[in-house]
């Protein structure tokens, strides 16, 4: 018999069920008629006659059940009445439909939002054709990465392992664009950017050899230029210059890039526009010093060649520079790695510590859930067995069940996706530069799948608790045993308090570790008495072209701001300073500072300061005094730090020092020594050496200003950007912003790990009480009798409320203990996320131990006292 | 020991093939006939025989078309298809084969074992 007739029945029962069932109802009616003519025709009464047919003909409805079944379409109608029946028992007990739908949201969620991050940040490659050829390359003296101009235009020429060698940097440019001058991100890149990254513009055209010129990307070209696609081929100022603008690149042009150069003292932001850089030879300043470009390079390996003969090529070609320069002072150490390692690589730790704390939310939740669906399991014994009692088949109850619960986890898993969606634009809208690459994280379809898979399992196994109750005894059995309160689940009790304690010893791992992290932050904004960067509003101001070639008009044009931005109302004090963020080699007269740390010289970070600033930034002058406004010779004030590495006991005040750039021909005398404050410019930073010169004696290669304002410092900002900007427009002010933005910048790593383990540990909190309370609160609904007998028995109500909560606390110690253990272990890997916190900080453990544990009071307070409040004579009625 | 009712409902199908072989026949006839091929032996709750019909229909046995009964209703008549006849001709083969065995076996005296 051929499968397509059958299989057109089908269709055709499902799809024109409707009409099939009034051809059904049709041709029963003509047989009634037939039966009751045949009757009445035989003697009987017309009404007897009717009466008597439908008896004949049986219940329409059971016929009708079954026409549909011998069709293959009877499970579909049951499966309508069984998701009817699944939505309305969501309805009926709301407080359990709420809660396992915010575990599972919570659970899937937040698991898919970490592996959506991960894949992203981690897993995929980054946007270059090839990219697993695209190498960092760079020289470094400790922590300081940069390749000089010569390395760079000696690898470029000579290496033959490579396929294109890119220099490029980082810097804030004014635009001038139709309507406004826009404060914009620039990259300048060299030629090989275009190869290397293969960008083809979406209009007009890449820059020519050797032509300045430069492309913007796709945002920029929509918000400054509103999209006007006759832009290419025009002339823009940028910063001064007439630059033509060659083309726009596509929305998806976005190759990863490094870090700016941390003392260019720029955040990281979206880049808004490609200009060309012209890498040239080093050359000589007038007053004799070497000149020299500092880049970040990027090279693509040429095919089929390893890294190692890259570097020993770079290298060989490097000492070779070396050699014919002898002196220049040439960074130290060659560093090449794949680009993408240089990118995410220190966000791998974070991301896998991350990726354990969400893991552990996943299987809280996954516990609660199976808890959850096993206290009402218990609930809905009964009513599964009178069902099964009254005729229901134990399949029959199974599919049933087994609706519910996939009910329950497909509405789980919609609101997780939901979660997954919100907790990501939350994550990237308020840190999106915690880690590399956040933005261009998307939805893991794997993840998320995954995740409600595994959810849903534990909601199919649990649900289904009461329908196995069947498949052990008959349904008489478990109808009797339901009756007379010996559950036949009730053994499982016991097991749940084993999942409540290994919730709780989750919990506590994931509280330890939001706890250190807590901690961290607030080391990290712990602030020296007396410095407010709430209340200092700073701003970068940079020079360009012909008019500030040289010194003087720059010091006049810092002198002019400095005047106007003291007068403006709500200022009370403003000074000039420069971004201190590169070390410079100390010497000192007659008596060069014997080289201690191992082999590091003396070096200290510099920064020119003006009269003002220890006022302004709360600085405490420990001894001698600040730096003037007029000093007649370079003067210095050193810090703390410096004075100890370097001195040691001996007084610092008088000596004269000389670092590069400052005085070139005369000492500098140390006027004073200032208390450290390790959160002048980065909250993160090490206590280092610092050397405060007075500005006037200090070049200017552009500058900040900062003034500690009264009240409103939004509101003072725009008035003190006003009055630094009228002075020159080849001088133009950016970033302005309160320094307490600017330094909560400089830890956005910090405060990413901060948000999501916090949020993971008070998601877990809530998880770990609600199934303690869950556990409580069914034990004691289940113990009426129990309690209503002790009661009788003289038992006093406090005697009962100790009871409960003595057993709710011993689940939550028994599960404390443990993960306190587990919590050491877990701690450890954190290390490199904290901040002057020890993985084994005592108070924090202690912290965590007590938040949880008066969690699991709380949670267990509630059945307690409904406990004691039993009526004996009512639960005696019960029985 | 199963009695002539039960072996009958067990055999409800190969009764309505039979039933609607003769001519096509709406359900009422063929209740009718089955009543009489089987000497009211099968007592069935009339509508049950229904599902039973759109079982062989959708097994493609039996076809049905809207007509016009004997006493001017419109009704449903059944008819055979080449698939339910030859689904006769075996079940009906089947059943020969069977009762002559059982009958043989019934005649056996003791000599023959």
């Amino acid at each position: 018999m051929s499968a397509l007739p059958r299989l057109r029945s089908f269709l055709s029962a499902l799809l024109r069920r409707r009409r099939l069932e009034a051809d059904m109802e049709a041709e029963w009616r003509a047989h009634l008629d037939a039966h009751v003519d045949a009757l009445v025709a035989a003697g009987m009464s017309p009404t007897e006659a009717g009466r008597r047919a439908r008896i004949d003909f049986g219940d329409p409805l059971r016929w009708k059940e079954q026409a549909l079944e011998v069709r293959g379409v009877g499970w579909i109608s049951g499966l309508g009445a069984d998701l009817r029946y699944g939505l309305r028992q969501m309805r009926r007990t709301p407080v359990f439909t709420a809660t396992v739908l915010v575990t599972l949201a919570a659970g899937i969620g937040l698991n898919t939002a970490v592996f959506s991050v991960i894949d992203a940040v981690l897993v995929r490659a980054l946007s270059y054709p090839d990219a697993e050829r695209v190498l960092w390359i760079t020289t470094a003296d400790r922590d300081s990465e940069v390749v000089m101009a010569v390395d760079f235009l000696a690898w470029r020429e000579q290496a033959t392992s490579l396929d294109g060698l890119v220099a490029f940097d980082f810097d804030n440019y004014a635009i001038y664009t139709a309507d406004t001058v826009v404060e914009s991100r620039v990259a300048s890149v060299s030629d090989d950017f275009w190869t290397v990254t293969g960008a083809s513009p979406m209009l007009g055209r890449l820059p020519l050899g050797g032509e300045e010129a430069v492309l913007l990307s796709y945002p920029f070209f929509v918000t400054a230029f509103h999209a006007d696609s006759g832009i290419a081929g025009r002339a823009v100022r940028i910063s001064g210059r007439q630059v033509t603008i060659a083309g726009v690149l596509p929305p998806d042009f976005r190759p990863q890039l490094t870090r700016p150069f941390a003392w260019n003292g720029l955040q990281e932001k979206a880049i808004d526009a490609y200009r060309t850089l012209t890498v040239t030879p080093p050359t000589k300043a007038p007053n004799g010093a070497t000149v020299m470009q500092g880049v970040n390079v990027i090279g693509k390996l040429k095919e089929g060649v390893t890294i190692e003969r890259a570097r020993a090529e770079l290298e060989a070609i490097r000492s070779r520079t070396n050699t014919a320069n002898p002196k220049m002072r040439l960074p130290l150490t060659l560093r090449v790695m794949p680009l993408k390692e240089k990118i995410v690589g220190n966000s791998t730790r974070p991301l896998i510590v991350l990726l354990a704390a969400v893991s552990v939310v996943f299987l809280i939740a996954c516990v609660n859930v199976a808890h959850l669906f096993l206290a009402r399991a218990s609930a809905r014994c009964a009513e599964v067995a009178i069902r099964a009692s009254i005729g229901a088949g134990r399949w029959r109850l199974a599919r049933q069940f087994f609706i519910e619960s996939a009910l329950i986890a497909a509405a789980g898993a919609a609101a997780g996706l939901v979660v997954a969606r919100w907790s990501l634009a939350t994550i990237v809208r308020i840190l999106p530069y915690g880690v590399p690459r956040l933005q261009e994280t998307t939805i893991d379809g794997r993840t998320l799948a995954f995740a409600a898979a595994a959810t849903m399992v534990a909601a199919l196994v649990f649900g289904m608790v009461p329908v196995w109750s069947l498949w052990k005894d008959d349904a008489r059995g478990v109808l009797r045993q339901t009756l007379y309160g010996a559950l036949p689940i009730a053994g499982k009790l016991r097991t749940k308090a084993a999942l409540v304690a290994l919730e709780f010893a989750l919990t506590i791992v994931l509280l330890i570790g939001a706890g250190l992290l807590i901690k961290s932050l607030w080391r990290l904004t712990a602030l020296p008495d007396g410095f407010h960067p709430d209340r200092i509003v700073t701003m970068d101001l940079r020079f360009f072209g012909p008019a500030y070639r040289e010194q003087g008009p720059r010091h006049a044009h810092a002198a002019e701001a400095l005047r106007r931005v003291s007068i403006v109302p709500g200022v009370l004090a403003a000074a000039v300073t420069t971004n201190a963020n590169s070390f410079l080699r100390l010497f000192r007269e007659n008596d060069p500072i014997p080289p201690r740390q191992g082999d590091q010289p003396a070096e200290a970070s510099l920064t020119a300061a003006s009269a003002d600033l220890a006022r302004v930034m709360g600085m405490r002058v420990v001894r001698g005094r600040w730096l003037t406004d007029s000093e007649p010779f370079p003067a210095f004030v050193i810090n703390e730090t410096l004075a100890r590495r370097y001195f040691g006991d001996s007084d610092p005040l008088g000596v004269r020092l000389r670092v590069p750039y400052v005085a070139q021909d005369s000492w500098a005398t140390v006027v004073g020594v200032v208390a450290d404050n390790t959160k002048l410019q980065r909250l993160d930073s090490p206590a280092d050496p610092d050397v405060y010169v007075d500005y006037a004696h200090a070049p200017l290669f552009g500058y900040s200003i900062v003034a500690s304002v009264a009240i409103d410092a939004a509101a003072a900002a725009a008035e003190v950007r006003r009055a630094a900007a009228g002075i020159d427009a080849a001088a133009p002010v950016l970033n302005v912003k309160t320094l307490e933005e600017a330094l909560a910048d400089s830890i956005a790593p910090y405060r990413f790990n901060l948000f999501t383990f916090g949020l993971f540990g008070a998601v877990a909190l809530l998880l770990a009480s609600v199934g303690i309370y869950g556990t409580l609160a069914y034990s004691m609904s289940r113990r009426t009798q129990e309690i209503g007998i002790r009661l009788a028995l003289g038992a006093t109500r406090n005697e009962v409320v100790a009871m409960v909560i003595r057993q709710g606390m011993t689940v939550a110690l028994i599960g404390t203990l443990a993960g306190l253990a587990l919590g050491i272990a877990v701690a450890r890997v954190m290390r490199g996320l904290l901040y002057e916190v020890s993985p084994s900080d005592p108070y924090i453990f202690a912290a965590a131990s007590a938040v949880l544990l008066l969690t699991g009071f709380a949670a267990s307070l509630g059945p307690a006292l409904r406990a004691a409040t039993v009526q004996p004579v009512i639960a005696f009625r019960h029985e | 020991m199963p009695t002539t009712t039960e072996l009958l409902q067990g055999t409800l199908d190969l009764l309505i093939l039979k039933a609607v072989s003769l001519r096509p026949e709406h359900g009422y006839g063929i209740l009718l006939r089955i009543q009489q091929i089987s000497r009211d032996a099968l007592q069935i709750q009339q509508g049950s025989l229904y599902p039973a019909l759109y079982r062989l229909e959708h097994q493609g046995l039996i076809a049905s078309d809207w007509g016009e009964s004997e006493n001017k209703r419109k009704a449903k008549f059944y008819r055979l298809t080449a698939a339910g006849r030859r689904r006769l001709r075996d079940e009906a083969e089947y059943w020969k084969r069977f009762s002559e065995a059982i009958g043989l076996v019934l005649a056996a005296v003791p000599e023959d074992v």
